[in-house]
């Protein structure tokens, strides 16, 4: 919990944080680091955050767990990978913008509205929010320049919906533990890999593809920082002001560096000698065509599971036309 | 009296019986359905859904944690004898079964939150995040289940120290 | 203070034989319950057995101790070492030799070093052991030629520093081939040297005709179809490690079973003896994971590390003692888990001071090796002392032998950077 140390009349509040990147990753040495200025310059320092990046703490699939118990104040936890907890934020993997700009802010939107009844069923609320840019498909010797051409393909994905909107164009979806992703990619155990250009360069598989796409909507990847709620609680209100600032702050520096950060890598990969093609936006329908339906095959797990998934997409649905243009 | 004793002992032994089977399964299980999945995969371009989570979301688990009481009450687990065997009896006879209570406290708590864990996931019908979505609080019952089994086992090894056959002596 | 204190009480568990990862995890329980209460005890215990288990990359471990399980059970493996012994003839020492090049052959298989000790283990020991070798001496060989594996591609750990480090993956896997096998050169050369100092550990060499020598390969074809099945799989892209060892499991029973050298029955005594193993290694991850959280929250490792940085020493002196932390680091912790903790601390030093990305991360994974076979935590040693049911100590001591040539090794990489950064400077 928030633990308080009385020195004189000067209070400080110190919060443990903890993620699952590396700390060169921009996850963390920028984003993470982003929030964690910002909230001591805020609160004039009255609130220092202690940051345990890369799985210091707890797997990444255990942070959301170590959170609600309270050992961290704040933790990571990413809805692709607890689509068994967090169902109902896995809304944002379906392809309904491309940025992550957009993402970010739709996100920032559904999570401290519609699904912040999801969050706290485990006993927290979300603090900062982003989205990563969607996926796009990298592969080592067949050029993708249709949505045709990944029939039968062998790819990487990330499982769960992933999987399923990488079966809607004929890829036969493989499932590999992150150490393994490069080898099984020099290996050819799989042609290729769906990764957001983010995450091709945290895996080094840009070593090995030849050809990328840039622009296809392949499944977005939300990111959720969450803060115990007894934490949150005992926090006076000038401080848990000034933490939302900082996490609306976040949300818009995460979202426009992304963008720019993807430009950049789609840039240094192709003075590397990748070939990238940039889908023309006339094109985007016919690479979206085969998802038709998808958000109707969402809409009924969730209601089977008894949550409230036509609600969700609907607003989520809503959202995405307001802000993407 | 005696006799629940005998009964709730033999009791014992069979629930473990049926959990090593349990273990010895998961490895088999786990060796067919790799295969299966990559053959699948390689040679007919449909691979079987779920298989990577199946593996490490229950037969590594049930394959670590049915078999614990087993190979403790064999003796199975590693320990350093060296230093021991300058060790005093009477110095062994009283530090062993602290050990031993050291061990249940750890293995206690583990199957406490382990039974924790299971009420949580069977509370919010949590799921795997794959495609199968599957429960998991079976997974985490199992796991509660092998470590409860082990404690049973460190109590008894209190009691009667003689039950546990090192292996390495 | 407190990490220090916890670490000496998990050494005086250890000392008055409590099992090794009993004692961790109560070390480890301990030390959170000072470091962060009953709240850190609550989310490490619920969180940590589980997640330790549950890891499919680390189900290479079960698989290729099934694999070595059935093939030992059907008779395979006398064939091969009846073969070695007989073609290696007057050789002393031959079928220690043997083990290391058959390790070295295991660790183009495996990523995992404990996967390929323990195979390796239930193996070649036996054998061993019937030609004359001293227990010490046969455990040491198998022990310590299983760290091979980390070294040469695949191999998890130089994965794991190319993903923290950004480090071209591609040319450390390349890096890692010629350290690997000049280790396994050396240890050849040093078992022989060994022999004359000790003839009585290592039996003589015997010599046999030409006739005996091609006689004893033709029961060879069964494990050659085994070692082909692996093989193929791997190299041409149909599975990953982890999934090859499964496959080779598989080729194992079908080969055995279709044979008859074993039969169903065997087939269930492999997995029973495969899964008691499997549980052992694990009870000890599981008890190092949770001291490992204990270590990482005291932030001690990290605050050496700082120390070291800030000290106006040579870069050799700072070398060698970020190899000092690495090698007392293996003591406490496992091998993955302390690339991710120390790494982005020690590489941005070790870079700054002008050493090349790609030989530290060669130094770091012969240094984790060195920790996997060093007491009192050596992953290796548990888990050949738990396959062999040796006692661990008369493991440690064989290893010591082997160590001595593990540290030649280890100088020759630090004065001769060449040896890991020549192969891949042909690399783009
Ligand atoms: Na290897
Ligand atoms: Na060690």
């Amino acid at each position: 919990g928030a633990k308080t140390n009385q020195q004189g009349k000067e209070e400080t509040i110190t919060l443990k944080m903890a993620d699952s990147f590396p700390v060169n990753h921009i996850c963390s040495r920028d984003f993470a680091k982003f929030f964690i200025d910002r909230v001591e310059k805020l609160t004039n320092g009255k609130v220092r955050i202690e940051y345990y990046p890369a799985e210091q703490i707890g797997k990444l699939k255990d942070l959301l767990d170590l959170t609600s118990q309270g050992v961290i104040d704040i933790g990571y936890a990413p809805p692709s990978f607890l689509a068994g907890k967090l169902s109902l934020n896995t809304v944002m993997i379906i392809p309904e913008y491309y940025k992550a700009s957009q993402g970010s802010e739709i996100y920032n939107r559904l999570a401290k509205g519609i699904l912040m009844q999801e969050f706290q069923k485990y006993g927290v609320r979300p603090i900062f929010v982003y989205a990563l840019p969607q996926y796009d498909v990298g592969t080592v010797r067949k050029p993708i320049k249709s949505p045709d051409d990944l029939k039968g393909l062998k790819l990487k994905t990330s499982g769960g919906l992933y999987d399923k909107i990488a079966s809607r164009y004929g890829v036969t979806p493989v499932v590999v533990p992150s150490p393994e992703v490069y080898e099984a990619t020099q290996r050819g155990v799989v042609e290729g890999n769906f990764f957001s250009f983010i995450s091709v360069r945290d895996y080094r598989v840009n070593e090995l593809e030849k050809y990328h796409t840039f622009g296809a909507t392949f499944g977005g990847y939300p990111i959720a920082y969450v803060i115990n709620e007894k934490t949150w609680q005992r926090l006076p209100a000038d401080i848990q002001k000034a933490l939302l600032q900082a996490a609306d702050e976040l949300n818009k520096h995460a979202g426009e560096t992304l963008d720019m950060e993807q430009e950049k890598i789609a840039r240094e990969f192709e003075q590397q000698g990748m070939v990238i093609y940039r889908i023309p936006p006339e094109e985007l329908e016919r690479w979206r065509a085969p998802l038709k339906g998808l958000e109707q095959e969402w809409i009924e797990e969730m209601e089977k599971k008894g949550l409230p998934g036509r609600q969700v997409y609907e607003e989520y649905h809503r959202l995405c036309q307001e802000i993407v243009k | 009296m005696k006799s629940f004793a005998y009964f709730l002992g033999k009791a014992i032994d069979y629930l473990e019986k049926i959990c090593m089977t349990g273990s010895v399964l998961s490895v088999i299980f786990m060796m067919l359905l790799v295969t299966a999945d990559v053959t699948g995969r390689k040679f007919f371009g449909q691979p079987i859904p779920g298989s990577v989570e199946i593996n490490e979301e229950y037969l590594m688990v049930t394959m670590v944690y049915l078999a614990m009481s087993y190979v403790y009450i064999q003796g199975g687990h590693v320990r350093v004898t060296l230093i021991r065997r300058f060790l005093p009896q009477v110095f062994l006879k009283v530090i062993d079964p602290c050990l031993n209570a050291l061990g249940l406290a750890f293995f206690s708590l583990i199957t406490y939150f382990g039974w924790q864990k299971t009420a949580t996931a069977l509370k919010f019908k949590e799921t795997s995040s794959c495609i199968l979505a599957f429960p998991m609080a079976p997974a985490y019952f199992l796991l509660t289940l092998g470590a409860a089994l082990l404690c049973v086992r460190i109590i008894e090894s209190i009691v009667q120290p003689a039950k546990i056959k090192w292996e390495e002596n | 203070m407190l990490a220090g204190a916890i670490l000496v009480f998990m050494l005086l568990l250890l000392f008055v034989g409590m099992p090794v990862g009993f004692a961790m995890g109560v070390a480890g329980t301990i030390g959170l319950y000072f470091k962060g209460g009953l709240s850190a005890i609550a989310s490490i215990l619920s969180n940590a057995p589980y997640r330790s288990a549950a890891n499919f990359a680390l189900s290479t471990v079960p698989m290729f101790i099934f694999m070595a399980e059935i093939i030992s059970r059907a008779n395979i493996v006398p064939d091969v070492f009846t073969a070695a012994q007989r073609w290696l003839g007057r050789t002393p020492g031959g079928l220690a030799i043997a083990t290391v090049i058959a390790s070295a052959g295991m660790g183009a298989m495996s990523g995992s070093s404990t996967a390929a000790a323990a195979c390796m283990s239930s193996i070649a020991v036996p054998e061993m052991r019937r030609a004359g070798y001293s227990l010490e001496m046969a455990a040491g060989v198998v022990t310590v030629a299983g760290t091979l594996a980390i070294m040469i591609p695949p191999s998890i750990p130089l994965v794991i520093y190319g993903l923290v480090t950004e480090t071209s993956i591609g040319k450390l896997l390349i890096a890692g081939i010629l350290p690997g096998i000049m280790t396994a050169a050396i240890y050849s050369i040093g078992l022989l040297l060994w022999r004359k100092l000790k003839p009585e550990v290592i039996p003589a060499g015997q010599a046999y005709s030409y006739r005996e020598k091609f006689a004893s390969l033709r029961p060879l074809w069964a494990f050659l179809i085994l070692a082909s099945v692996v093989i193929v799989t791997l190299y041409a892209g149909i599975g990953t490690p982890t999934e090859a060892a499964a496959i080779g499991a598989f080729g194992a029973a079908a080969i055995s079973l279709a044979t008859r050298r074993l039969d169903l029955k065997g087939l269930y005594a492999a997995a029973l003896q495969t899964a008691k193993i499997t549980t052992m290694i694990f009870t000890i991850i599981i008890g190092a994971m949770v001291c490992g959280y204990f270590f990482t929250l005291t932030q001690a490792t990290q605050k050496t590390i700082l120390f070291i940085s800030s000290l106006h020493i040579p870069p050799w002196f700072i070398m060698g003692l970020i190899a000092v932390l690495y090698l007392i680091l293996g003591c406490i912790m496992d091998q993955i888990a302390i690339l991710l903790l120390t790494l982005p601390l020690t590489f941005p030093l070790v870079t700054s001071l002008g050493y090349d990305p790609i030989w530290f991360g060669i130094i770091a994974t012969k240094l984790a090796e060195i920790g996997l076979v060093t007491p009192p935590v050596g992953m290796n040693a548990y888990v050949v002392s738990a396959t062999i049911k040796a006692p661990l100590e008369q493991v440690f001591k064989g290893t010591g032998v082997m160590l001595m040539f593990e540290f030649v090794t280890l100088c020759l990489l630090l004065a001769f950077p060449m040896i890991a950064t020549w192969l891949p400077s042909f690399m783009k």
